[in-house]
């Protein structure tokens, strides 16, 4: 399955067998998305061989439902990193064939008209990367379901300024255009089990034009689990280890922000008539109530 | 004369740990570095290159003078600024990144370049299966690494950034599983002299090498002795390489030379002086002495003429040793700030002895900390086990009561009593005041049968986590218990409690009921709806047929429009019924209804057109159903985006059933007939669920069913708005809500929507507590 002019492949990102019906419910979503052709990467973290024909024959009824999408599943298998977000992503990329990329946490979920709305922006406004809008779910999880107690929107940025001083779009509310992005800047940073996402999205929004412009548009639901198993900072997250791995990640964020330059064409979008030759995102954000024209 | 190549060095140094080389480092390291780098440089010629582990970039910047293109893949982010700071080109980018999965295309790099990597990784194998994906297939990759029998002698101090040195076997041996061609070097700095054949054709034979071993003897060896580091040129190809490579360290070693001599042979000179000149001194000085003991006249004047001259030499020579010792003195000084940059340098070395043991405490902290933390989780362990065994202890009483109820009721249903009482029962369901003395029977006869006996922890736990349960069958669930239940989700956010419910929605979601394969029918009503769409849902019922072990299941469709062709859709297995013209959702629904109860159905499934059934939603409504024997509506849970209106976390319980997917059995239809008519769209099944409710069915939201139903980001048209409102005058007027139908018919008159004549036939007084129009549309408390 491979379509490099309209194509989107989806990496779902998949470590633990006993959270299928999880995973279930997003490769659902996958399948009521109005967009084709749709390849889904599904990357396993170490699954035995056991665990993968039994994953693939529960998957399987979903792809025969007429117009399904396409579904490869890829297996980590190297025992390092232990935790292997970011290579189970840089292994889907490795195998992406599509023009268009997007990804999706397998306990997340999208609308069905997101990747619709996002490749026409990608398309309309000739860009490299498009942003949707995504909600958040906060959720007791049961064995059998998940019961939904109430519904926010805690992701509160506008624009890409916004997003550069602080995070506000998960890892499935926006599609790359791998025509306008060149292939080095795709991967997720080995070394982060943190904020792996925003770093990838720091160094792409740098170097090409983005549009932000349905960020206010619900694309899907980030569900925030009451029993705590979300990877991000919460207030249960305060024991002594996963808080200086939240520094040590937000470290390595500033880090990327004093290296990484903003490209001339991105200045440009921010109105910046003449590109300052290697402005750095920290120093674009130190300089940014000098800037005209906010994207 | 040879190339003539700039030195690279950053403005700023990073300072050295001992972990990667800097361009502020002198002498044997950066010696071999330089080298390994200046090699490299011969073969990265319009090469596109990769360093990995480049640090402080310096190498890169090296290659990048005659490559292509270099990347620099660092670890450190520190590194990586330093080296985008410092070494700027347009051939050269540094990017974070491991080298075990580098960041980096398949077959993007004609060289890879790796020193003093391979050591600090202990997954060699996977960062060579790196190398070898992202070189292309004449790729050649040069590799460094120290030769742990010489570097790491036993008695030597360790490398703490090493966590894995190879032996000369080991590194041959792994880099020959990865290229079929390798050529090794081996490397040690040194200060020397070089003699190399002036023709390299004429070679033959390991260099012959001489070493100073100690003041008084050398060594010869055929070949260098005791390399520190193993170079590999590593490629898929066969190779050709010179013979040897040479770095001359010119500046630093020829000057030093140089100084020592001048310095000694001026020590010399002057050491040699300054004997002479004591010698004479002492001669002089007993030549004094002599005179002074024999005062003759005739002696004396030439003794006198000798001391004269000889004061005369002494005076020379004291200036000439003033002289001699300035020059001491100055080497003197020289030594002295020798010994001041020594002292320094111990002083550095102390304070990372001192940065050390402050590390050391920093980890011993961490362990107390972590040792706290397992304290704590050990009993946080002891206490949840004791909750579990206490829930465990429950769960085996209701168990056993559940068992106990089950007798009960089948007794009750094969009892000559129940069968005397079926026409009271068809009676009150026509009386509905009549309905309660069948109900109080029923009731009593229940609370007898499973009222648990709930352990005193729990009791003392809150109310939530368990109630009698006759109290959630009963089937008169007045709607005000759902707002009680919504409380109880507030409540409920430990995970002992949240856990203690699992027992009881398996039940109520019957989870592991054996599907008895009833005759399933599902109904879709379609309008103008898109071929694609009908062809989804229709195979995804098919599919939860399949799921569900139902081999009877029919999917039938009538359609309101005029654009789905039948033969378009044959292919799945449908059965069509004729359309009657645009008679509207519940009316159209109502005929699918009778055709599919009178063919046999026990079962009738409501489906939108516009949605799909998750695999195993009919499994799950229909073990839900078989829990209730019939006696509940239905409703799957919508997604993505669930209706908001509350429901049970325990029970199941809801307001009212959405007809977005309704499951609808026999027995309900039987009662309550179909939808009403009278709704053209919107509101029938709010209507249709208070009807069941007040018939005594139950009212079930299924959270296991998914039902895709497409309701996001659709755009509201005034007509959707106006049918809605309608529907909602419709519904107030028939469930005696003056005040709702008083509100909505402002809005259909703002709307410019004239007074319409309505008689939809009202319910009886009595079931109007069953409606609630406290909260508009939803006609629920809603969770959001």
């Amino acid at each position: 399955m491979f379509d490099f002019d309209r194509g989107i492949d989806v990496i779902v990102r998949f470590h633990d067998y006993s959270k299928l019906r999880e995973l279930e419910k997003a490769i659902f979503s996958l399948i009521a998305q109005n967009y084709r052709p749709l390849n889904i990467h599904v990357c396993l973290q170490r699954f035995s061989v056991e665990d993968i024909v039994k994953l693939k024959e529960r998957l399987a009824p979903f792809f025969a439902i007429e117009n399904s999408p396409h579904l490869e599943v890829h297996n980590f298998e190297y025992e390092h990193p232990l935790d292997a977000r970011s290579s189970l992503v840089n292994l889907g990329i490795a195998r992406a064939r599509s023009r268009f990329l997007a990804f999706l946490d397998y306990d997340d979920i999208l609308y069905p008209e997101a990747y619709d709305f996002l490749i026409n922006r990608l398309i309309s406004s000739n860009v490299g990367i498009a942003f949707g809008g995504i909600q958040l779910a906060m959720i007791d999880k049961y064995s059998e379901f998940d019961f939904v107690k109430e519904k926010s929107q805690p992701f509160v940025g506008l624009n890409l300024l916004d997003f550069m001083a602080e995070n506000f779009c998960p890892i499935h509310s926006f599609v790359v255009d791998r025509t306008k992005v060149i292939d080095g800047l795709l991967f997720f940073d080995t070394n982060m089990n943190r904020n792996e996402d925003y770093d990838f999205l720091l160094r792409v929004t740098a170097e090409v034009v983005s549009d932000f412009s349905l960020v206010k548009t619900f694309m899907g639901e980030y569900f925030l689990k009451s029993d705590g198993s979300n990877t991000i900072l919460t207030i249960s997250a305060t024991s002594s280890q996963s808080v200086i791995e939240w520094k040590r990640a937000e470290n390595f964020i500033e880090a990327r922000r004093n290296i990484t330059r903003v490209s001339p064409a991105v200045q440009r979008s921010l109105g910046i008539s003449s590109p300052v030759e290697g402005l750095t995102i920290r120093g674009l954000l130190d300089a940014k109530s000098l800037l005209l024209k906010p994207n | 004369m040879g190339e003539i190549f700039e030195r690279e060095e950053a403005k700023v140094a990073l300072g050295f740990t001992g972990e990667r080389l800097t361009s502020d480092v002198r002498g044997q390291v950066e010696m071999e570095h330089l080298h390994r780098y200046f090699f490299a440089r011969a073969f990265a010629r319009g090469k596109d290159v990769l360093d990995i582990a480049s640090g402080e970039g310096y190498g890169s910047a090296y290659l990048a003078k005659v490559a292509r293109s270099v990347v620099g893949v660092e670890i450190n982010p520190e590194s990586v600024a330093h080296a985008s700071e410092n070494y700027s080109s347009s051939s050269l980018r540094f990017i974070l990144g491991d080298a075990r999965t580098i960041p980096l295309l398949d077959e993007s790099v004609d060289l890879v370049v790796s020193f003093e990597t391979l050591e600090h990784l202990y997954e060699q194998e996977d960062f060579l299966s790196e190398v070898k994906r992202v070189l292309r297939p004449n790729g050649v990759l040069i590799l460094s690494t120290p030769d742990r029998d010489i570097y790491s002698p036993i008695v030597a101090p360790v490398n703490k950034y090493h966590v894995k040195e190879l032996d000369r076997n080991e590194f041959t041996s792994m880099i020959a599983n990865y290229f079929p061609y390798t050529i090794e070097y081996i490397q040690r700095p040194m200060l020397g002299s070089a003699m190399l054949l002036a023709d390299q054709s004429k070679a033959a034979g390991a260099p012959l090498v001489f070493e100073r071993r100690g003041e008084g003897h050398f060594e010869a060896n055929a070949g260098l002795p005791r390399p520190l580091y193993r170079i590999a040129y590593c490629s898929n190809n066969p190779i050709k390489l010179p013979s040897s490579s040479l770095y001359i360290e010119t500046s630093l070693v020829d000057l030093s030379d140089h100084l020592l001599r001048e310095a000694r042979a001026e020590l010399s000179l002057v050491s040699a002086k300054l004997a002479g000149i004591e010698k004479e001194r002492d001669e002089a000085l007993l030549l004094q002495n002599t005179s002074d003991k024999a005062p003759d006249e005739n002696q004396r004047s030439p003794a006198n003429r000798d001391i004269l001259s000889l004061t005369e030499k002494i005076n020379d020579l004291t200036t000439s040793n003033g002289a001699l010792t300035e020059q001491r003195d100055i080497l003197e000084h020289l030594c002295q700030r020798l010994k001041v940059e020594l002292n320094e340098a111990v002083a550095k070395a102390n304070g990372f002895a001192i940065e050390a043991e402050a590390a050391r405490k920093d980890a011993a902290r961490h362990v107390e900390l972590s040792d706290d933390l397992r304290r704590e989780l050990t009993t946080r362990c002891k206490q949840t086990e004791m909750e579990r065994a206490n829930l465990l202890h429950t769960v085996e009483i209701l168990s056993d009561a559940a068992k106990n109820a089950e007798i009960r009721v089948n007794a009750l249903y094969g009892s000559t009593t129940w069968r005397l009482m079926g026409p009271l029962r068809r009676l009150g369901r026509r009386l509905p005041r009549l309905t309660n003395i069948p109900r109080r029977i029923l009731r009593s006869f229940l609370a007898r049968a499973v009222e648990p006996v709930v352990p005193p922890a729990l009791q003392t736990a809150g109310p939530a986590s368990l109630q009698p349960i006759q109290g959630k069958e009963t089937p008169q669930l007045p709607p005000h218990t759902i707002e009680q239940s919504e409380s109880l989700a507030v409540k409920r956010k430990s995970d002992s409690l949240r856990k203690s419910l699992a027992p009881a929605q398996a039940r109520w979601l019957g989870v592991r009921r054996r599907i008895e394969t009833p005759s399933v029918s599902v109904g879709v009503v379609t309008y103008n709806t898109p071929m694609a769409e009908f062809r989804r849902l229709v195979s995804s019922a098919n599919v939860g047929f399949a799921e569900a072990g139902v081999r009877s299941g029919k999917v039938l469709y009538i359609d309101n429009g005029t654009e789905l062709i039948y033969d378009d859709v044959c292919d799945l297995g449908v059965t069509q019924l004729k359309g009657i013209g645009n008679v509207g959702f519940g009316a159209a629904h109502n005929l699918l209804m009778r055709e599919a109860f009178n063919d046999g159905a026990a079962v009738y499934i409501a489906a939108n057109p516009d949605g799909f059934f998750h695999p195993d939603a009919i499994s799950a409504l229909l073990q839900m159903s078989s829990v209730y024997g019939g006696t509940a509506l239905i409703e799957a849970s919508q997604f993505p985006v669930e209706h908001p209106k509350i429901f049970d976390e325990e029970t199941f319980d809801t307001a009212w059933a959405s007809g977005a997917c309704l499951l609808i059995t026999k027995e309900i239809y039987e009662v309550i007939g179909g939808f009403d008519p009278a709704f053209f769209m919107y509101c029938e099944d709010v209507d249709y669920s208070w009807r069941a409710k007040a018939n005594d069915f139950a009212i079930k939201h299924c959270a296991r069913a998914k039902f895709f139903h497409a309701v996001t980001n659709r755009k509201d048209s005034m007509e959707v708005r106006r049918r809605f409102i309608e529907s909602g005058v419709l519904l107030a007027t028939k469930w005696g809500s003056v005040e709702f139908e008083t509100e909505l018919t402002k809005e259909l008159l703002l709307m410019g929507v004239p007074s319409w004549e309505r008689h939809p036939a009202p319910v009886p007084r009595s079931w109007r507590g069953y409606a609630n129009f406290q909260h508009s549309f939803s006609f629920s408390e809603t969770r959001w």
